[in-house]
């Protein structure tokens, strides 16, 4: 749905003001996290091999977030804008789903990035940035041997059938999550008028506090508690 | 996810709000907690929006 | 056997640690095993790390002792909100929900996730814990003890006595005056993150000249009782924790220096931010010298230990020793709230009666990196990998062919420097190590300098005040002598200090600095072992994953020597 949208949308978030960056910093975001969830990987599977392979994968995405990171951070000092924030998720999504569930996961991940990078490089190439349409297609060769190393990892662990029913299980997981993701959106909304509300409420309390209770000033001797 | 266990913590912020004699902040707290339900409900707020400082 | 499991967590530096019949066996931060930086999350990996490195089964455990104790904080909270009102409308949903949402709830949160009795877990003070924390791993057998951060539930500074007896307040000062505030407020109004950026502030400083000093008495007024208040409508602290200062500091001050611009200390803009940073670090310095002196006075003592985030200002901490008028001063490696999680430890330690801890020697207490993963992981990458006999001597060969080595030898350290567990090493003579170090490798400012490693026989020979009791933890700088300045320009800040750590005989580093010292000063370049934006290298999967990204010239971990392929 999301490469859908993108298709859709295709010249707009890289014509909107501030969207362009808003996307950059969210691709750098997401690969950053992808990065600490192999390094975590890496860390706790048996094989030496799948280790070595979570490795080069974390290393790929480091260099991808550096790049989207590096590009963000040019359009923000062209436009005199303030830094931009460094968060990064981290779920241990090993550790939560389990080897094969990680890599049904990834697997996703992956194909869903690729679909998404080459409808952005397409944009890019038709307004004749140059540059940008090679950022991503510099980084959808890494998205494409992403996807079928861990769809081979999978088959090979999982077996044929196992492979797709974990596939299958990380599609509706991703759903729920979404769904998580919505309700959690509104209760937000919701949370937030009631503290206004209740903020509101608390003026007599707060005009109160202020004229009685100021903050204490100098040496205190009593003990805190 | 205990509730008997978190029901127990409330009950040591009311005896740490009355020990400190902060009385008028009790009602406070039922009020708000009140509202924070809402977002318990839906899963919390396992990601809190980034301070410049964590003060709160 | 009596095990208790310090545990500090939800707004800096989680961590935690692992006491044993009084005695330190580990302490772990989160963030050497999330890979988070500065995760502050609840530290369940650092938690099992710490009972798999001292042998006890989480069923073992008598108690879980939180660094500080939530009700009081929420209290505060709550509080400020009110006496801010109506400034604080949009802080209000944020606090409400970050304290009744989720810290309240630590209690609850520890003994499920640790899975151990609610009722074992203890809540702690959280200057207490700070004060225990700087006390006991000190060498002290009494002590005052100065604790100062930037809040704790409702404290930022306090003044102990510490001894055999334990530790008593004897005063303190309540938010929102605080010298830990003070000083993020300007470490964003200079542009950087803060609890972060301060060592940058801190490093800025010697570039400028502190001709700010009435500017900065506007900020921060101290009294003739050593106390001090902050001019609370410069900061913003008391409504609003996502912005850094109040508009009035701008006014004040100038404009803030944008975030992410690069500097140029030539030019009169960064020299003027550069004089800023020295105005606030000196008006720290004066201030934490009051405090001191105060705590001379009250307690009579001739030691000092001084705890809470505002101890990691080395900086501030060679004045102290000097000028404070105590004879000996300690700074436990891990001064900020990390450090929370050791001192709750040691202090339910001591007061259900075990023995006070030996004196912190080594700040090697994390987990071990496995040579043999490393090697397979090494050349499964396409490196070369081999085992060595003599890692001090393959290293010291390395250093004097003008490499850069990556180190990695035994348990990860304790607190945000590298002693030599998980460091970057390289010899101080040549300025342009210095300068590929700084630009290529950690890609940090050009004003930040790196830190030398000495032996501690030799030290006196080369820095002024050196060895004390903070320099094996780098808590300190010292100053370069003249004699040795060109030999060490590398390690050599602009005002010619340099944070040393000095290393005893049965340091990690001893063999290294004994090879060296044959055929040059024995100072090797001490940087920590971690790429910019990542928190210091734990394990043999992290070591490699550095050393694939960042062009160091070889890694050794333990004694395999990881090198690139020709």
């Amino acid at each position: 749905m999301r490469v859908g949208v993108a298709r859709l949308a295709r010249g707009l978030p890289w014509l909107l003001p501030g969207r362009d960056l808003h996307l950059l910093s969210s691709f750098a975001r997401a690969e950053a996290s992808s990065l600490l969830d192999l390094l975590a990987a890496a860390r706790q599977t048996t094989s030496p091999e799948r280790r070595a392979l979570y490795v080069q994968h974390a290393l790929d995405e480091a260099k991808h977030a550096r790049m989207f990171s590096s590009r963000a951070a040019q359009l923000r000092a062209e436009r005199g804008l303030v830094g931009g924030d460094e968060r990064v998720d981290f779920e241990d999504l090993f550790a939560r789903l389990g080897e094969v569930g990680f890599l049904a996961f990834v697997h996703r991940g992956e194909a869903r990035g690729r679909r998404q990078f080459e409808v952005h490089r397409d944009t890019f190439a038709r307004r004749g940035d140059a540059r940008t349409e090679a950022m991503f297609e510099t980084i959808l060769g890494d998205e494409r041997r992403h996807e079928s190393y861990t769809g081979e990892l999978l088959v090979e662990l999982a077996g044929k059938r196992g492979a797709k029913k974990a596939l299958r299980r990380a599609a509706w997981w991703e759903a729920w999550r979404l769904w998580r993701r919505a309700g959690r959106f509104v209760a937000q909304l919701l949370f937030w008028a009631v503290m206004m509300l209740a903020f509101v409420a608390l003026t007599p309390l707060g005009l109160l506090v202020r004229a009685v209770m100021p903050a204490p000033r100098g040496w205190l001797r009593e003990p805190p508690r | 996810m205990s509730l008997v266990g978190r029901l127990r913590t409330l009950g040591e912020l009311m005896s740490h709000l009355a020990r400190r004699q902060r009385f008028f902040l009790v009602p406070l707290v039922v009020v708000l907690l009140v509202g924070g339900l809402l977002l318990l409900a839906t899963g919390g707020l396992s990601y809190v929006a980034p301070f410049l400082y964590a003060l709160f | 056997m009596a095990a208790i499991l310090g545990i500090s967590c939800h707004y800096h530096d989680a961590a935690a640690t692992l006491v044993v019949d009084g005695k330190l066996v580990a302490a772990v931060h989160e963030e050497r095993l999330s890979r988070v930086k500065n995760d502050a999350s609840v530290p369940l990996r650092a938690a099992a790390a710490c009972l798999r490195i001292g042998g006890i089964p989480v069923t073992a455990l008598d108690h879980v002792a939180y660094y500080e104790n939530p009700y009081g904080k929420l209290e505060r909270v709550l509080l400020s909100l009110l006496r801010a009102f109506p400034a604080s409308l949009r802080q209000f949903p944020r606090a409400i929900g970050g304290q009744l949402g989720d810290k309240l709830w630590i209690v609850d949160q520890l003994a499920e996730g640790l899975r151990v009795e609610r009722k074992r877990v203890v809540l702690g003070d959280h200057h207490r814990s700070h004060a225990a924390a700087s006390f006991y791993p000190s060498p002290f057998a009494s002590a005052a003890v100065l604790t100062v951060d930037g809040v704790g539930e409702e404290t930022s500074t306090a003044i102990w006595r510490a001894g055999p007896d334990g530790l008593i307040c004897l005063e303190r000062l309540g938010f929102p005056h605080s010298l830990g505030l003070f000083y993020a407020a300007l470490t964003a109004w200079l542009g950087f993150a803060v609890n972060e950026g301060e060592y940058k502030v801190m490093g800025l400083a010697a570039f400028g000249k502190p001709r700010f000093a009435d500017e900065m008495s506007r900020l921060l007024k101290i009294s003739s009782d050593g106390s001090f208040e902050l001019g609370l409508e410069y900061f913003a602290h008391t409504y609003d924790s996502a912005l850094g200062f109040s508009p009035r500091m701008e006014t004040l001050l100038g404009p803030r220096r944008m975030p992410g611009r690069p500097w140029a200390l030539g030019e009169i803009d960064d020299q003027r931010y550069a004089d800023v940073a020295a105005s606030a670090q000196a008006a720290l310095e004066t201030a934490l010298l009051a405090l001191a002196r105060r705590a001379r006075e009250i307690t009579g003592e001739t030691a000092l230990c001084v705890g809470g985030g505002v101890a990691l200002n080395a900086v501030a901490n060679r004045r102290l020793l000097a000028e404070s008028g105590f004879s000996r001063v300690f700074v436990q490696p891990a001064a900020g709230d990390a450090g929370g999680a050791l001192g709750a430890a040691l202090d339910l330690a001591v007061s259900r009666g075990e023995p006070r801890m030996a004196p912190l020697v080594t700040a090697a207490l994390g987990d071990t990196a496995d040579p043999a993963e490393a090697a397979s992981l090494a050349e499964a990458l396409g490196f070369r990998a081999r085992r060595v006999d003599d890692r001090a001597a393959t290293a010291a060969a390395l250093l004097e062919a003008g490499r850069v080595v990556a180190w990695v030898q035994g348990r990860f350290e304790w607190g945000p420097r590298a002693l030599g567990q998980r460091s970057i090493l390289a010899l101080p003579q040549d300025a342009s190590v210095r300068d590929r170090l700084n630009r290529v490798i950690k890609e940090r400012e050009p004003f930040r300098p790196f830190a030398p490693a000495v032996s501690d026989e030799k030290a006196a020979q080369l820095f002024d005040g050196a060895p004390n009791d903070m320099t094996p933890f780098m808590t300190t700088v010292c100053t370069v002598r003249p004699e040795h300045a060109h030999a060490l320009t590398a390690v050599r800040h602009v005002d010619g200090t340099a944070r040393v750590q000095t290393v005893g005989a049965h340091g990690v580093l001893a063999p290294l600095l004994a090879e060296i010292e044959r055929r040059a000063l024995p100072v090797v370049l001490n940087t920590s072992l971690n790429g910019p934006g990542e928190p210091i290298v734990a394990g043999a999967v992290d070591a490699v994953a550095f050393f694939a990204r960042h062009p160091v010239d070889a890694l050794l971990v333990e004694d395999v020597l990881i090198e690139r392929a020709l």
